[in-house]
């Protein structure tokens, strides 16, 4: 589970990690959408610039974003493998039934690959430059104005910041739980599907008890503390937006202008 | 002791989970001098932590009257009797609401509706006086058990309760978080002169205490000092409680055929008699 880059968090002191989540999110998205629009080298070209200055400025070792793009890369490649086979157009190459290798289906495939890799790389620099919470407080923040249609986002934002908090937890107590029920000659290794899956069931209704009586005491806890609902309460933590934040969305805003302007002018 | 106000006042209690279940609580009346620190003592299932829980209005009873502060527990002020009451749970993990240290010690100011920047204030305060700034961005499974439990009476500290429960918050410590919790709370009573019920079945808990209750199958089975209580120390075996050390070895020097004195000793009274006792022969 070490392995797993996806919500990892890589504290550091960088012009990426001191800026606003909602900043980060809304730009991580308009990013994603903008590369859609993308059709020739240049556009691609300049958005890897981007992309790699966002890198560069939040310090983070490059080793570890492509280490983000290592267990994604058997479906960018099963992708590609699909373009260059079965893609129409231009010139043809090779021809068998109905597998064709033409240079359209090149073409689209070194796209693909460079677009899923830019985009894992935007989404794995979001992740490692902002902690969970920061991007919970983020999501609240920017829902906000659902409030307005009796969306209760303080009541899910709080859900999703306890339910961050305790995925460590959980993830301790479910290692601990494996290890009590191997002591009791439950082997997790062998078997085959179906028996797998009844090992299964010794991990976790024990699991799903123990989160029942964690969410009792924690409800307690929390009325214990005066918690009446997200009416009424003040923030300890406040979002701000600062330079680095204006900065950064004046970049990307520049890049979906020039990417519109070369797509559609 | 006696001229002070009682800060809670119980009268009465009786509470059960179930009308199938026998009560948890049978008729309890005691009250609670301000300032002081008190000691509800009992074996597992005797009562204790219901007991708290309904002192903090955490549960719906019908029978009996509580008092704290001079404010009746009802529907109506049971916000107004918590906000008087910092609670202390026992499992450090389970009452960790915030993602990191600071804003688990925000929350209860948060739900107060404090401003932002006394905020900011108040819980690097808190965080002072129990040694754990230096903790402040740290998130929970980055702590010890008794780290984690330093972090829960941070976060009580700085809503600056009248009474802190304790409901066994240092069971599932080691001796050394224990030690240092226990440590952290008698320094701020001697600051700010809060009361602390601390419940426990621990007894060598209780030592510091002015008063212990001792509680069985929900009632009140004896009251007094720790000295009279643990000069009682066949009735607490039979409730299934120890007595603290300096007890238990005053009882095997009695095996041994030793004339102990009846009163009760701290560990540093049984050292200077020991000391004496030798001097003698």
């Amino acid at each position: 589970m070490n392995k797993l880059l996806f919500g990892r968090y890589i504290p550091q002191e960088s012009f990426v990690h001191r800026m606003d989540p909602r900043a980060k999110l809304v730009l991580s998205f308009l990013y994603v959408i903008i590369i859609f629009f993308a059709n020739n080298w240049w556009i691609y070209a300049l958005m890897a610039i981007v992309a790699l200055l966002s890198i560069w400025a939040s310090k983070i070792k490059p080793k570890l974003f492509v280490e983000g793009v290592m267990p994604l890369i058997w479906i960018i490649v099963f992708t590609m493998v699909i373009q260059i086979f079965f893609g129409t157009g231009g010139q043809m190459y090779w021809h068998w039934g109905i597998f064709s290798i033409t240079s359209l289906g090149i073409l689209n495939a070194a796209y693909i690959f460079v677009r899923f890799t830019l985009i894992i790389l935007i989404s794995t620099l979001l992740t490692l430059s902002t902690s969970p919470i920061q991007l919970s407080d983020a999501i609240e923040s920017l829902l906000r104005p659902l409030t307005k249609l009796h969306f209760p986002v303080y009541e899910v934002a709080l859900m999703l910041s306890i339910a961050l908090r305790f995925v460590p937890t959980l993830m301790d107590e479910t290692e601990t739980i494996m290890n009590a029920q191997r002591a009791r000659g439950v082997d997790f290794g062998t078997g085959n599907l179906f028996t797998r899956i009844k090992k299964i069931i010794p991990i976790l209704i024990p699991l799903f008890v123990s989160a029942f009586n964690r969410a009792e005491d924690l409800a307690t806890a929390m009325e214990a503390r005066g918690y009446q609902g997200g009416n009424g309460r003040t923030k300890y933590r406040l979002l701000k937006w600062g330079i680095r934040d204006s900065i950064a969305t004046l970049v990307y805003l520049l890049m979906a202008v020039i990417v519109l302007a070369i797509r559609f002018l | 002791m006696f001229t002070m106000n009682n800060v809670i006042k119980v009268t009465n209690l009786t509470y059960a989970y179930s009308p199938d279940t026998p009560a948890a609580l049978k008729d309890v009346s005691f009250s609670i001098p301000e300032g002081s620190w008190v000691a509800i003592v009992g074996h597992n299932g005797s009562g204790k932590s219901t007991l708290a829980h309904a002192i903090d209005g955490l549960l719906d009873f019908k029978e009996g009257h509580i008092w704290v502060d001079g404010i009746a527990l009802t529907e109506e002020n049971l916000w107004q009797v918590r906000s008087r009451i910092g609670m202390i749970f026992q499992n450090p993990d389970n009452q960790f609401v915030g993602s990191t240290v600071e804003d688990d010690v925000a929350f209860g100011l948060e739900n107060l509706a404090v401003p932002h920047e006394e905020m900011m204030m108040r819980v690097t305060e808190a965080l002072e006086q129990v040694q754990m700034n230096d903790f402040r961005k740290k998130q929970p499974e980055q702590l010890s058990g008794g780290q984690k439990q330093r972090v829960a009476l941070a976060g009580v500290i700085a809503m600056q309760p009248k009474i802190i429960i304790l409901d066994e918050a240092t069971s599932m410590l080691d001796p050394i978080g224990r030690r240092e919790i226990l440590d952290v709370i008698k320094r701020l009573r001697e600051r700010l002169g809060i009361t602390v019920l601390s419940i426990t079945h621990e007894m060598d808990e209780t030592t510091g205490a002015d008063q212990i209750i001792v509680l069985n199958d929900g009632q009140i089975v004896e009251t007094g000092t720790p000295d009279r209580i643990y000069a009682k120390s066949e009735v607490l075996k039979k409730l299934g409680l120890d007595v603290p050390y300096p007890q238990r070895l005053k009882q095997a020097l009695m095996q041994r055929q030793i004339t102990v004195p009846e009163t009760y000793f701290n560990e540093e009274g049984m050292v200077t008699w020991l000391w004496q006792s030798l001097l003698k022969k």
